[in-house]
């Protein structure tokens, strides 16, 4: 779509759009050089994040104040924005994921350094992976700094599954329900007559498939050094 | 000691009552074994949180916003032209042209040549230096004073002078030349003023920081 196209649409449109479509629309309104555009469609994009992301920042950094983290929580989501939007691979990497991988950058740089850096420090290569401009590797041989780098684990083996399982495990670990009451709320929400019903077993099964997947992924991660970043 | 499950759940009823994130107090409580664990299962609970929904009066003025005004101000300087480029990032630090080259002066270590930093500098924003010369810790320590990242500033400065050929700035081609090249004095915005040009006995640190290769 050329500048001259470019169809402006308001907060409520924006925030009926999925991540991808909302960056893509933030390259469009930026090539239009429409900033005004640019800046809503940030805030859309920004306020979905904005507790999780804080929540995430806030539980490895709370002790250092909440101003302190909802800083890094600021600066990591604005990195994040600015790489995926100047992201010129072919597939973008999925927002959340970046979102989380900057946020422990910012964490480790900020053990690092002992304060916030707000240089802009991340850029992503053409395969989507978050490059670290200007400053090396935060030292992942310093327990407190390891600690604080984003650890893939969970995410890896959370986005291996389909969105059904996906709602399982959400259910199962972090609502705290048990086998029956997973299975009776998955199959609530399907349609009438359909056949594929969830079962207790199907739960159990899924669930500790899950705990496997995180468990190997922990002994992984625990015989090699961290690379991200 | 508490188990991860038993851990998990009383974190996540603190943060559902409106309490802090703070995963510390629950981390020291697990065995060393159920850490890693139960730290992976904390990052799994915020990063399956559901997206928050869209509440225009709640955004207003929160950290999202604050988010948005710098993206968007970030991706505007990204794509101006250098000069103008410069200029913004130099009214968002607050600082005038005169008080970068003092701060890149003493941070350079090379105090008492701001005329000449002065100089280069003004060529550096207006693309006129070949910035593939120009030492890294010119651009680190401007990275430092502007709040921009090394490589970009860098990346803004451009494989070659724009007015010129490639790796020949303007005053270099003056010192070389008796007379001003008319075609290559034509399309300048202004020509560097100040920097004495370098006869190869003067060449000294400054010249070497921008022009060093």
């Amino acid at each position: 779509m050329s500048p001259a196209n470019f169809r402006e649409l308001n907060d409520a449109q924006l925030a009926k759009l999925d991540d991808e479509k909302i960056i893509e629309y933030i390259r469009r309104a930026r090539a239009a050089k429409r900033d005004d555009a640019v800046e809503v469609a940030a805030r859309v994009l920004a306020f979905k994040h904005q507790v999780a992301v804080q929540g995430y920042v806030g539980s490895r950094m709370r002790r250092f104040g909440s101003i302190t983290y909802d800083e890094v929580t600021e600066v990591a989501l604005q990195d994040a924005i600015v790489a995926a939007v100047n992201f010129r691979g072919e597939t973008l990497p999925e927002f959340g994921g970046l979102v989380y991988r900057i946020a422990g950058l910012r964490i480790a740089d900020y053990h690092r350094k002992k304060r916030l850096d707000t240089t802009p420090l991340v850029f992503l290569s053409a395969d989507g992976e978050v490059v670290w401009r200007d400053i090396p590797a935060p030292d992942s041989t310093d327990a407190v700094i390891a600690s604080a780098i984003y650890k893939p684990v969970f995410r890896s083996c959370y986005e291996a599954l389909n969105d059904r399982h996906k709602r399982v495990v959400v259910l199962r670990r972090f609502d705290d329900l048990s086998h029956k009451e997973v299975a009776a709320e998955i199959n609530r929400q399907l349609p009438e007559g359909a056949t594929d019903l969830m079962t207790d077993q199907n739960v159990a099964k899924i669930d500790s498939r899950f705990d496997e997947c995180l468990q190997k992924g922990l002994d992984e991660a625990e015989g090699e050094p961290d690379h991200d970043g | 000691m508490a188990d991860v499950k038993q851990l998990l759940r009383e974190y996540i009823q603190r943060q559902e009552a409106g309490g802090d994130p703070d995963a510390a107090p629950f981390l020291e409580r697990a065995s060393e074994g159920d850490r890693a664990m139960l730290e992976t299962l904390i990052d799994g609970y915020w990063m399956t949180r559901p997206p928050k929904r869209w509440d225009a009066e709640a955004a207003q003025g929160s950290l999202a916003a604050r988010v948005a005004s710098r993206v968007a101000e970030t991706l505007a300087t990204e794509q101006e032209e250098p000069a103008a480029a410069w200029a913004t990032l130099r009214h968002r630090a607050k600082l005038s042209r005169e008080q970068v080259v003092e701060r890149l002066a003493s941070a350079l270590g090379v105090a008492g040549k701001e005329q000449k930093v002065h100089a280069y500098y003004h060529e550096l924003e207006n693309g006129w230096l070949d910035s593939e010369r120009v030492s890294p810790s010119v651009f680190e320590s401007l990275s430092q004073i502007l709040g921009a990242s090394a490589d970009w500033l860098r990346g803004l400065g451009g494989p070659a002078p724009r007015a010129a050929s490639p790796g020949i700035s303007p005053s270099s081609v003056m010192a070389r030349k008796a007379k001003p090249d008319p075609e290559l004095a034509e399309g300048m915005a202004s020509p560097p003023a100040g920097r004495p040009v370098p006869a190869e006995d003067e060449w000294d640190e400054v010249d070497e920081l921008f022009r060093g290769g």
